[in-house]
């Protein structure tokens, strides 16, 4: 352990260093090769859970969003949508789907920079919603092709149209 | 997301795995059975994972103050890392979490530990990493 005193106000920090434990206990080599490649086996195994699990969610962000749409300024509604966007936007790039992580994270930043959801923010919140249930549908992965590109530019210019109107 | 963070940590070779749903429960776990690192996920409810680092850091009752820790978020914002990292946050590990993003964040608990500070109003480790640590030549405000 050591000290030291700044300047003027002699107030003192201390830097520790505490025993390294995870080196102790795995040795030299860190993450080798092959185990990153066990890893990427792990998440391919893991892909079609995801894919099925993904349906289940879009159909429950789709319904979320229809209730936020009737009530817009419900927090807890809000919520609901934006936890369903937020797991979504966290796992759809891990599995090759980057498009789910796109516009989940779209919708999930609107969402946090909206202090009120009027009429212009809740065509964003639609459009961006539904955007994530066509590519989960659709099986869209990887950029998507036409089909990627044509939802991407879609929100994209909604978006940017709410935002020139506001 | 906790079953992939489970397979990925099973395919590098971690044995024992303990899992939580919410920050209480893993504060409750990890003071049963001390751990060697955790990963934990910022969006937890009701105890969500910021306040868990808090817990780990500063608590005087906390199983290792030391406890290396991987933040897993997909909240990416500037601001967000920062506030992790001045919780003590050791390794910030970015949503979508891949193969490659997870064990490269291992391999720097592992090889590169940092010093830890505790200053009046910080503890954790050392938020000036390599170069910039070892050059910092600004103004000290580590005990103001």
């Amino acid at each position: 352990m050591s000290q030291g005193a700044a300047g003027a106000s002699g107030k003192k920090f201390q830097v520790l260093n505490p025993p390294n434990q995870l080196k102790a206990k795995v040795g030299n080599g860190g993450v080798d090769e092959a185990a990153v490649k066990r890893m990427e086996a792990a998440v391919q195994g893991l892909r079609g859970e995801f894919e099925s699990q993904a349906k289940t969610e879009s159909v429950r962000l789709a319904a979320a969003a229809a209730e936020l749409l009737r009530e817009p300024n419900n927090i807890e509604k809000r919520q609901i949508v934006y936890m369903l966007a937020h797991e979504l936007r966290g796992q759809g790039g891990t599995y090759g789907y980057p498009l789910i992580t796109r516009f989940g994270d779209q919708l999930c930043r609107y969402l946090d920079a909206a202090d009120f959801l009027d009429a212009k923010a809740l065509v964003v919140v639609k459009a961006a919603a539904d955007a994530i249930v066509v590519v989960i549908n659709n099986g869209v992965a990887g950029d998507g092709g036409d089909i990627g590109r044509q939802l991407v530019a879609m929100l994209d210019k909604v978006v940017a149209q709410v935002k020139g109107e506001a | 997301m906790r079953k992939l963070l489970k397979a990925l940590l099973e395919a590098v070779g971690v044995r024992e795995i303990v899992e939580a749903h919410d920050g209480g429960l893993a504060w409750m776990a990890m003071k049963k059975d001390p751990v060697d690192f955790a990963l934990i996920d910022w969006e937890m409810y009701p105890v969500d994972g910021l306040e868990l680092v808090r817990k780990i850091r500063t608590e005087p009752d906390s199983p290792n103050p030391f406890l290396p820790i991987i933040m897993v978020t997909g909240h990416t914002e500037r601001s967000r890392v920062l506030k992790a990292r001045d919780l003590g946050v050791t390794e910030f590990l970015a949503k979508p979490v891949s193969a490659q993003s997870l064990s490269q964040r291992i391999e720097e608990l592992i090889e590169r530990p940092r010093p830890y500070i505790r200053t009046r109003e910080f503890f954790g480790p050392d938020r000036r990493r390599g170069r910039k640590a070892a050059g910092y030549i600004g103004p000290e405000r580590r005990a103001q």
